[in-house]
């Protein structure tokens, strides 16, 4: 799914900072972050999608975003298995409530999946979709050093644009282009 | 306890009972048995050795045996204070004091300096709080031994309690005096010090406990406790000057504290009195300038101190000082995003213009935050939080006014704008439930619980919602997600988790309108928090030893004294109120089905109809009590099972409750006197209440015992002459009077003519003139005219009409939602009226669109399958 646009800076910027942490999602919370998608995403999730997510013990491609503890973002991911012990990791959702965005939450959140991807000499690539179209979001993923690659067609159904741009980035996952 | 007197064994037996009593000491009770067992193999009558076998056995649960041994040992050796002893420490281990009490007066009349013997009578008159024998004993124990320090300090407190100041002084003086060079124990002597310290203090010596005070400072290891009532004496002495630094000195160790800073103000304004929260009636200008001026101050010295600012909120009269000192307040707490900040501002709603002061504000900020993310008058963009919490005060504050419609729109916007936030989800159960619409208030709220299923107080809550609901089995699940697994019931009883047992006691109570079989539980829930409070009282007796030997002394008589009101307490009479209730139901409901049968079988019921539906009616009772039989049956085998199960794995096994549903409780032959007990404590522990006395009417009526019923009245009346239910008894129970007139004792009769004046109904004047006047007193008061009404009826029915315009007269829209709700009631069923009744429902819903109750059926069931409203 398309991240937050990210535009120009906001003047509290500075100020929201310190207001910002993070946390983990487990089976206690994950009815929060089902609230925080449904507000988020035009695509409704299975209840399987959080169950899966809230069960895995290890999260390192998950991770929720809290501005003065109330949980505004998130981004999850799953690891999908190579040859052998390489694996790539696809961002499945990455989101921040509308009232919350352009302070900086959904790069904190992307950086940390690529820090964590960066710790990982078996992690080969993370990539996503976005919708074609959805511009802002392209320049978000290629601020990171993400690249655009092909488009699949029909990758959503039921949305006005159907199609999506493949993005993705191999290591080294901190570099910037 | 060792037997000074010969005993009455040759020495090897005698040697043979010595080791009984230090088995019996040490808890080696099998040992104990077999050398009991052997003496008496030789000596079968030996009282002293039956009573220590029968102490024996009472330790390993052989209750039975015990008393027929003790028994028989106390007859064989009737002379024996050990059998007498021993026979007082059996009936202590079953709770029986008073007869305890006597066993050891027996022995002391053997043994009378006995002083294990002496002790143990103490705990137990003080714990009967037979004050007089305790002051006795206790004198009789110091003189025996007057080296111990805990026999002067127990002494004293004997005599405090019995309210004896000067006894109690010169006691603890008397001890001091002996007491040589620096004392052992720094705390232990600091604390003597403070003990008579109160003892001055509560005897109203003010000058002296000051001086007292001064005096002792250097001793003293409770610094803050000694500057606190230093201030507090000064203070109250009047010497203000000399008090305001103090309270200035304890402001800074503590400025959130709000009892200092009661003392401040009452120093500044030189006032009599300490007030920690001021009503706005009370404040007048000369006031509110001073303390204003104060604050301003306190702010600038104290500038993290929450109280500092919030209390001006309390004394401002003048609306340009309130917003101002609102804004200073709110704008911290609203920024950093403190959930309950609103709690901390309700009590202000007592005051109307504060009120709506306040309302205008949260509007005018939210309409500025709207327009370009700022607060009036502010330069900075606001976090984003700011708007949604705004929202949520200001959906609170429209619900406080009674704004539903416009509360939940407000606090949509705000689950709009945060969605995943679990506390505005609660407040909007809130607000539901204030609409009267207690599904959507148990739904929302649940949705809220399952936001952080981490959390207990939300647990809590939602398990609460859902009882108002009615929804006990939901809730029963719920709330045992939170409690240790498997064992649900016993954990929550064995917690002493009152609040939910007060609420699904209630929620039976509410059920069994429609079901019968819920009485039992409901009382089941009532028995549940006597019982605790039995058990508050009863855990007291390891104090009277214990804080004596610590020497906390002070909160020793505070305990006692707790204890001394602790059936007042809210819990405890929200219990025995229903349980009161529900024996009257179990009362009335028989009769009042008998009649509603009878009223039917006039009007269509053919005579075989009749016969067969109480023929049904005979089986389904016989059933319902072979039912309960059954379960008992069940649950004593289960019982037995278990014990069986478990067998000797070295813990003691928990009785079994042989009556989980509380079938047996609701089918005892004397509900009347069942309640009688719990109305006893009440007339004792709350008799402000005015429910007590008109409940206390109830029951006499019922119980046809006249006198009380009158008595009951006069103290009802004397509380509280205008109240609606007050009038209610007093006619009901006239109108029963004049049914009675015939076979009225004339002694009865003549008390109730002197009477009649005291519970506001003087002779000469008719029942009708009676409801007249009240009702013109009421002055059209919602509450007032519905009672006017229901009794008119009952006076004259043939007057039905005038009655009924009486209820259909009130304006829907000025009624609470529970004074519609019974408005409503009364129109559909005493006065038998469908048409009026919906005529009167259909106003109703315009001004309490959501509330359950006024529903139609239809909307009410389709609501709960589409989750209408509570999810979105």
């Amino acid at each position: 799914m398309p991240a937050d646009a990210e535009g120009e800076k906001d003047s509290r910027y500075e100020a929201a900072q310190k207001l910002i942490s993070f946390g983990e999602l487990t089976p206690k919370n994950v009815e929060q972050l089902r609230k925080l998608n449904l507000a988020v995403f035009p695509v409704k999730y299975s209840d399987k999608f959080y169950t899966d997510l809230s069960s895995n013990p290890v999260q390192l491609y998950t991770h929720l975003a809290y501005f003065t503890d109330i949980m505004v973002g998130a981004i999850c991911c799953r690891v999908e298995s190579q040859d052998g012990a390489a694996f790539k990791v696809y961002i499945m959702t990455i989101g921040v409530l509308a009232p919350y965005r352009r302070l900086g939450i959904g790069k904190q959140l992307l950086q940390k999946v690529l820090e964590a991807c960066s710790l990982q000499p078996d992690c080969v690539e993370i990539y996503l979709h976005v919708q074609v179209g959805n511009d802002s979001a392209v320049d978000f993923y290629k601020g990171f050093g993400f690249e655009v690659g092909s488009i699949v067609k029909d990758y959503y159904t039921r949305l006005d644009v159907n199609d999506a741009h493949i993005i993705s980035k191999r290591p080294p996952f901190l570099s910037t282009s | 306890m060792t037997s000074t007197r010969e005993n009455g064994l040759p020495s090897k037996e005698a040697g043979l009972f010595k080791q009984i009593v230090k088995h019996y000491e040490t808890k080696q009770y099998k040992k104990g048995i077999k050398a009991a067992d052997t003496v008496l193999k030789k000596f079968p009558d030996h009282g002293e050795t039956l009573s220590m076998k029968g102490l024996i056995l009472n330790c390993v649960d052989r209750k039975a045996e015990a008393y027929e041994l003790v028994r028989k040992g106390v007859k064989m050796d009737i002379k024996s204070h050990v059998c007498w002893h021993v026979y007082g420490l059996l009936y202590r281990s079953d709770r029986e004091y008073l007869q305890a009490i006597k066993c050891y007066r027996g022995a002391l009349r053997h043994d009378p300096d006995n002083m294990q013997i002496l002790r143990d009578l103490s705990m137990l008159q003080v714990q009967m709080r037979d004050l007089e024998g305790f002051v006795q004993t206790r004198q009789h124990l110091l003189t025996l031994k007057p080296t111990n320090k805990n026999n002067w300090f127990t002494f004293a407190v004997a005599a405090h309690l019995m309210n004896r100041y000067d006894k109690a002084v010169n006691i603890v003086k008397a001890h001091e005096d002996t007491l040589e060079g620096t004392p052992e124990n720094d705390y232990e002597h600091s604390e003597m010090l403070l003990y008579k310290n109160m003892l001055l203090e509560e005897d109203g010596q003010l000058q002296e406990a000051l001086d007292h005070l001064e005096s002792c400072e250097k001793d003293i290891v409770d610094r803050l406790f000694w500057l606190e009532k230093r201030a507090q004496l000064l203070r109250q002495l009047n010497r203000h000057a000399d008090a305001e630094p103090l309270y200035r000195q304890l402001l800074k160790r503590n400025p959130e504290h709000v009892g200092y800073h009661a003392g401040l103000q009452a120093c500044v304004l030189g006032a009599g009195r300490a007030i920690e929260n001021w009503m706005p009636e009370e404040v007048d200008e000369a006031t509110e300038a001073k303390l204003k001026v104060l604050y301003a101050e306190l702010q600038h010295h104290h500038p993290k101190s929450t109280v500092c600012r919030r209390l001006p909120l309390d004394f401002a009269r003048d609306g340009a000082h309130f917003r101002i000192a609102c804004k200073t307040y709110i704008l911290p707490p609203l920024r950093k995003g403190v959930p309950s900040l609103f709690a901390d501002l309700k009590p202000l709603y007592r005051s109307k213009p504060k009120a709506e002061v306040l309302g205008a504000i949260l509007e005018e900020w939210l309409k500025s935050l709207e327009a370009d993310g700022k607060l009036p008058g502010e330069s900075r963009h606001e976090m984003p939080t700011v708007i949604m919490w705004v929202r949520a005060l200001l959906a609170q504050h429209y619900d406080q006014v009674g704004e539903s419609a416009r509360a939940l729109a407000q606090i949509d916007l705000a689950i709009q704008h945060t969605p995943t936030l679990l506390d505005l989800y609660m407040l909007k159960a809130r607000m539901y439930k204030h609409a009267g619409a207690l599904l959507q208030a148990s739904e929302c709220m649940n949705l809220a619980r399952q936001m952080d299923l981490a959390d207990r107080y939300i647990n809590t809550k939602a398990t609460r919602y859902m009882l108002r609901a009615n929804q006990v089995d939901e809730a029963q699940k719920t709330i045992a997600l939170f409690t240790k697994d498997g064992d649900q019931k016993s954990n929550l009883f064995d917690m002493q988790c009152m609040w939910y047992e007060l609420e699904i006691g209630q929620a039976y109570c509410r059920l069994a309108r429609t079901d019968a079989s819920h009485y039992g539980r409901a009382l089941k829930q009532f028995t549940s928090v006597d019982k605790h409070f039995t058990d508050i009282i009863e855990d007291q007796f390891d104090f009277h030893t214990y804080c004596i030997r610590k020497m906390t002394l002070r909160a020793y008589v505070n305990m006692l004294r707790m204890e001394d009101t602790v059936h007042g307490h809210a819990y405890y009479v929200r219990a025995a109120m229903g349980a009161i209730e529900v024996y009257i139901a179990l009362v009335d409901k028989p009769k009042q089905d008998a009649a509603a049968a009878a009223a039917a079988d006039e009007s269509q019921m053919s005579a075989g109809e009749r016969k067969k539906l109480e023929s049904k009616k005979r089986k389904a009772e016989a059933k319902a009590k072979a039912e309960a039989e059954e379960a008992k049956a069940k649950a004593a085998v289960a019982a037995k099972a278990e014990k069986g199960a478990k067998g000797n794995k070295g813990k003691p096994d928990k009785p079994v409750d042989e009556d989980p549903e509380g079938a047996a409780l609701a089918s005892v032959d004397d509900p009347l006197e069942k309640a009688s007990v719990f109305l006893r404590t009440l007339q004792q522990h709350a008799p402000k209440n005015l429910r007590t006395h008109t409940l206390a009417c109830a029951l006499a009526l019922r119980k046809k015992r006249y006198l009380l019923a009158l008595r009951a009245l006069r103290r009802a009346v004397a509380l509280a002459p205008a109240d609606p239910d007050v009038h209610t008894a007093t006619v009901e129970f006239l109108l029963e009077m004049d049914k009675e007139a015939a076979i009225l004792p004339p002694t009865i009769a003549r008390v109730l003519e002197a009477n009649r004046a005291a519970i506001g109904a003087p002779p000469g004047k008719s029942l009708e003139e009676l409801n007249k006047a009240f009702l013109l007193k009421a002055e059209g008061a919602p509450a007032a005219v519905l009672a006017a009404a229901a009794l008119q009826l009952q006076i004259a029915p043939a007057q039905k009409d005038a009655a009924k315009a009486l209820v259909t007269s009130l304006d829907p829209s000025k009624l609470s939602l529970a004074l519609a709700v019974r408005a409503h009631t009364l129109l559909a069923t005493s006065f038998g009226d469908a048409a009026a009744a919906e005529a009167f429902g259909a106003k109703v819903r315009a001004r309490y669109p959501l509330a359950d109750y006024f529903q139609p059926p239809e909307v009410l069931s389709q609501g709960i399958q589409d989750g209408k409203g509570a999810s979105e």
